[in-house]
């Protein structure tokens, strides 16, 4: 979720420094206060592999290009973490394990005793901007920044750090929440785990005895090989409805800037993070009115149809969204979460079935030449409820995670100028820790 | 090839050349060959292009001479250039066997054009001689001294009437620069060395081959340089590639109505010279609409000795079929991507499956290629992703009647950016008129079946906007489909999910008759973690509670700094 922040000012030069810093604070320019690290081996994305020890980073935002198992180029650990800066498209990332980079990254830690790494980090991140195509390090370099004394750099990155680490770990225990959900949806509906338990004889694992007993005890022949008894297997298209989106006039400004989201591809939130509740675009209820596309209920997964085919998105507050992509509702006692699972199990195939002269496409038609297993609607309702409390709490951790970043971004600059004190923190910090 | 040449160790060090091939002079062949291979291979991985690198030096050079004129204009003026420069070398071969006047030649007549004809070789009149031009290279008047060359060699070579640019002498040309790139042509060396010993069989074979790749290889550049032109693109050659691999078009009539310059055709010629077969074992038919392009195609084509029957003149095949009883043994075309601007007769003898959209050609020229499809013919043919699926103006209906009429034999979903100057997807199709046993070529019974095959994941990006099928790719490709088709049981052929899948008429039919590779192969195995459910959960619901005291412990440290900064309770 982390964009570049945009508070601070660009500083040209010390004239354009903080008119009032606090008593103590200096103002400098950054070549004087970090070291350069060393880089050891240079990887690329040909010498990494797909799974190793050592992460190696290329000059994108998140994620890795590859792995390897040699000596890392940069000693990083949670304790001493090393920031870099990308010559070319300007990202800085925190990193907090040993990792290898490839060209134009620079791993970089603020010089000690001087300045505090985080401190540095928070202070520069986002402030060069990606203009043409050229190595921005020279500009980096000669930043100028307001340098508190350390112990108020400590302070200051310990409470916006705080803020960070949170959102960071919000991410992380959706991707556990999300494995569970999934987990649970493979182990009821595509491995049949209860059904061939109690083929077996055997209890079904983790299930109470209501839910247990939803599940038959034999499997049928079906044109998808055996399934269990009383399920069957019919096209996606009989069990859901589709929705679809539009783009309201662009040039009309009252169908703009509304407080209705409106989703488009960009907007789909990472796999594990399942919901969307907030689009980089809205539109009023006037500009719903008057184009094709609705209002869609919570609960509804979007699947983008045409260009990138299968990305997901399930409506976490009502939005409505473009015509790039289909709301899919279930039909009939189809319940919501078990929809948006479904087409996530059927994605690979919907985009093996797309076609079209310049894009792929998937249409309504796609759906019907799908055909998928389905159980009887109470099991699928089990399921829903079964995972709610997961799913709940992934929307809330998305919800607190945007209110961090926002917290975040409104107290670094106040931090860094000065206007607020972090200092009082630190010892409450402390504490806590 | 060029390990042919490399072994036999004519191909030697020359100004200019690059040292990433293997020049070599008197090497063993064993060794040789291990290098000329490793020289391939180091080149595809760099940049994918099999190219001499002095090829791509030669371009940089002649590129520079290029100036501000259109990369369409240039491709003329400098591939005119290189073929006046290939007859004038081989001519000048031809000449020194029949002045030494040795073994054959004894008692020839070097001044006698006939002499050059019954070897095959053009006869160039002196005023026309490379020579001739290059030292008069730094004249004003070299622009009108080349049209003069071109104009006399066709006087004198009746298969090459009309064929040549004529326009050097124009005042939008500057005769400056005329003269470098003369200067740079020059540089392809071509003459055997006298000292290397080179037997003259073998110093023929080298010009042949040598100018070709350049001249290839500028077709190639120029057709990157190009803009869109009408749905009309020069075909790569790894999809060329693809399309020759497939069909093992060993022998018979070739037959391409949408040649463009020519490039099926070398490909071919390539391929039966690779599998030990000699240029005449197959004849070649072809028809272009444009009349600048069929001439690249004749001189394509004679400059590698290959004979060609491109009609009489340019024409459109659908306006005019200048073959009209030509019954093909294989087709193999690119034709353009959609055209929606054809003549069509309603009435048409080759509307069998019925009659195409005026707005679109692509079941036109399908149409028309089962037309000339001799009994046991088979064509393969790229065509626009659009084909595969449309439903508009009874392009449906088409593709459904020749579903049933059994002739769709192979359906290839090609990856995104193959072409130079489009991103349009492509398909390739390839029809057979008889899918019964045939022990000749060694196919089994396919009646009522088609091979799906879904390449879309295959190929390397060469730069950040193209791509191409290696070497690998296309055996993968074509192995697939030749052990699908082959009687032979070793080795037989199994459904891949993700890639291939062979499936039968009813199938297709269900399918609503759309031939998309994608909705036959399925999706890929996925690899199961392997992680049974009993112990995935238990390790999540671990990982999930430390998570929450972590989380219990930062909010905590967030309330308390933000008490710090006095906020908060």
């Amino acid at each position: 979720m982390a964009r570049d922040w945009p508070h601070l000012p660009k500083l040209q030069s010390e004239d354009d420094a903080f008119s009032v810093a606090p008593e103590g604070w200096s103002t400098c320019q950054i070549e004087h206060i970090f070291e350069k690290l060393e880089i050891g081996k240079r990887f690329d994305q040909k010498t990494s592999f797909p799974s190793g020890k050592i992460p190696v980073i290329d000059q994108s935002a998140y994620g890795f290009v590859g792995y390897h198992d040699e000596e890392p180029g940069v000693v990083a650990a949670k304790t001493s973490p090393v920031i870099t800066f990308a010559n070319h498209t300007c990202e800085m990332r925190v990193m907090r394990r040993p990792f290898s980079v490839i060209q134009n990254v620079f791993p970089m830690v603020g010089r000690p005793g001087v300045c505090e790494t985080l401190f540095f980090y928070y202070s520069t991140k986002g402030r060069v901007h990606l203009e043409e195509y050229k190595g921005h390090y020279p500009d980096f370099r000669r930043l100028w920044i307001n340098l508190p004394p350390l112990a108020e750099q400590k302070a200051i990155a310990a409470v916006l750090g705080a803020l960070d680490d949170k959102i960071e770990l919000n991410r992380r225990m959706n991707a556990t929440l999300e494995a569970m959900a999934r987990a649970l949806y493979q182990s009821w509906f595509v491995d049949f785990d209860p059904v061939r338990a109690k083929l077996d004889g055997r209890e079904p694992v983790g299930l109470d005895p209501a839910t247990a007993a939803l599940f038959p005890e034999h499997f049928v022949e079906s044109a998808l090989g055996p399934i269990p008894q009383r399920w069957e297997v019919c096209s996606l298209a009989n069990k859901i409805e589709l929705l679809s989106g539009g783009t309201p006039k662009t040039s009309e400004p009252n169908y703009w800037d509304g407080d209705i989201p409106w989703y488009s591809v960009k907007d789909a939130p990472s796999e594990t993070d399942i919901w969307v509740i907030q689009t980089e675009k809205q539109v009023t209820k006037l500009g719903v009115d008057n184009s094709a596309t609705q209002v869609l209920p919570e609960g509804t997964t979007i699947i983008s149809a045409r260009g990138t085919v299968g990305r997901l998105a399930l409506v976490g507050t009502q939005m409505a969204m473009n015509q790039s992509c289909y709301g899919v509702r279930g039909v009939n006692a189809y319940a919501d979460f078990f929809t948006y699972f479904s087409l996530r199990q059927a994605t690979a195939d919907l985009q093996q079935r797309t076609h079209g002269t310049v894009f792929d496409t998937i249409t309504r038609q796609t759906f019907e030449t799908l055909d998928y297993i389905f159980p009887p609607a109470p099991l699928m309702q089990a399921f829903d409820r079964t995972v709610e409390p997961s799913l709940a709490q992934m929307r809330a951790n998305i919800h607190q995670s945007h209110t961090l970043t926002t917290l975040r971004d409104t107290l670094l600059p106040k931090l860094l100028s000065g206007e607020l004190m972090a200092k009082d923190a630190e010892s409450l910090i402390g504490k806590v820790a | 090839m060029k390990t042919e040449l490399v072994g036999r160790g004519i191909v030697k060090r020359g100004r200019g050349r690059s040292d990433s091939v293997s020049l070599v002079g008197a090497e063993p062949v064993a060794k040789a060959t291990a290098q000329a291979k490793n020289g391939r291979k180091a080149r595809a991985s760099s940049n994918g292009t099999a190219n001499l690198g002095f090829e791509a030096k030669l371009w940089l050079t002649a590129d520079k001479l290029r100036n501000n004129m259109d990369a369409a204009e240039y491709k003329h003026v400098v591939l005119g250039l290189i073929f006046l420069k290939y007859i004038s070398d081989s001519f000048e071969e031809q000449r020194a066997k029949l002045l030494a006047g040795e073994g054959d030649y004894e008692g020839a007549n070097p001044e006698d054009p006939d002499e050059y004809k019954a070897e095959n070789v053009f006869w160039v009149p002196a005023e026309a001689r490379w020579h001739q031009l290059q030292a008069n290279a730094k004249q004003p008047t070299i622009g009108k001294l080349v049209d003069d060359a071109m104009v006399a060699i066709e006087r004198d070579n009746p298969r090459l009437k009309g064929v040549l640019p004529k326009d050097y002498a124009r005042p939008g040309l500057d005769k400056q620069r005329l003269g470098e790139l003369i200067d740079v042509i020059a540089t392809i060396e071509l003459t055997a060395s006298r000292e290397s010993g080179a037997s003259e069989g073998e110093q023929t074979h080298r010009s042949v081959d040598l100018l070709g790749r350049v001249y290839e290889y500028f077709l190639t550049r120029f057709a990157s340089a190009e803009g869109k032109n009408g749905g009309q693109f020069y075909t790569p050659s790894c999809v060329v590639r693809c399309l020759v691999e497939m069909l093992e078009p060993y022998k018979g009539r070739i037959y391409d109505p949408c040649c463009g310059s020519g490039g099926m055709f070398v490909q071919s010629e390539k391929f039966v010279e690779s599998h030990g077969g000699k240029l005449g074992d197959i004849s070649i038919y072809g028809q272009e609409s444009n009349a600048t392009t069929r001439r690249l195609a004749v001189m394509n084509l004679a400059l590698r000795g290959i004979e060609a029957d491109f009609g009489p003149e340019h024409a459109d095949s659908f306006r005019r079929d200048l073959h009209p009883d030509l019954r093909a043994d294989y087709v193999l075309a690119n034709p353009p991507f959609n055209d929606s601007d054809w003549v069509r007769r309603d009435d048409d003898v080759r509307w069998q499956f019925g009659v195409p959209p005026k707005g679109n050609a692509n079941f036109a020229w399908v149409q028309h290629f089962l037309h000339h499809l001799a009994p046991q013919g088979m064509a393969g043919f790229v065509l626009a992703n659009g084909s595969m699926s449309s439903n508009q103006s009874g392009e449906g209906e088409i593709r459904k009647a020749l579903i049933e009429a059994d002739l769709v034999d192979c359906m290839v979903a090609m990856p995104g950016q193959l072409f130079y100057s489009t991103q349009i997807p492509v398909c390739l199709w390839f029809l057979a008129k008889s899918k019964a046993a045939d022990s000749q070529r060694g196919f089994r019974d396919r009646r009522g079946h088609t091979l799906f095959i879904d390449a879309r994941k295959l190929g390397s990006l060469i730069d950040r906007v193209h791509r191409e099928l290696l070497e690998a790719d296309l055996e993968k490709i074509s192995g697939t489909y030749h052990r699908w088709r082959s009687a032979d049981s070793v080795g037989s052929y199994d459904d891949v999910p993700g890639f291939c899948k062979s499936a039968t008429i009813a199938e297709i039919a269900a399918h609503g008759h759309v031939l998309t590779p994608g909705r036959y192969v399925g999706a890929e195995e996925v690899e199961d973690d392997g992680e049974p459910f009993e112990e995935k959960m238990p390790r999540l619901v671990a990982e999930l509670e430390a998570q929450f005291a972590e989380s219990a412990r930062l909010e905590q440290a967030i309330k308390a700094n933000l008490r710090g900064l006095g906020y908060g309770a």
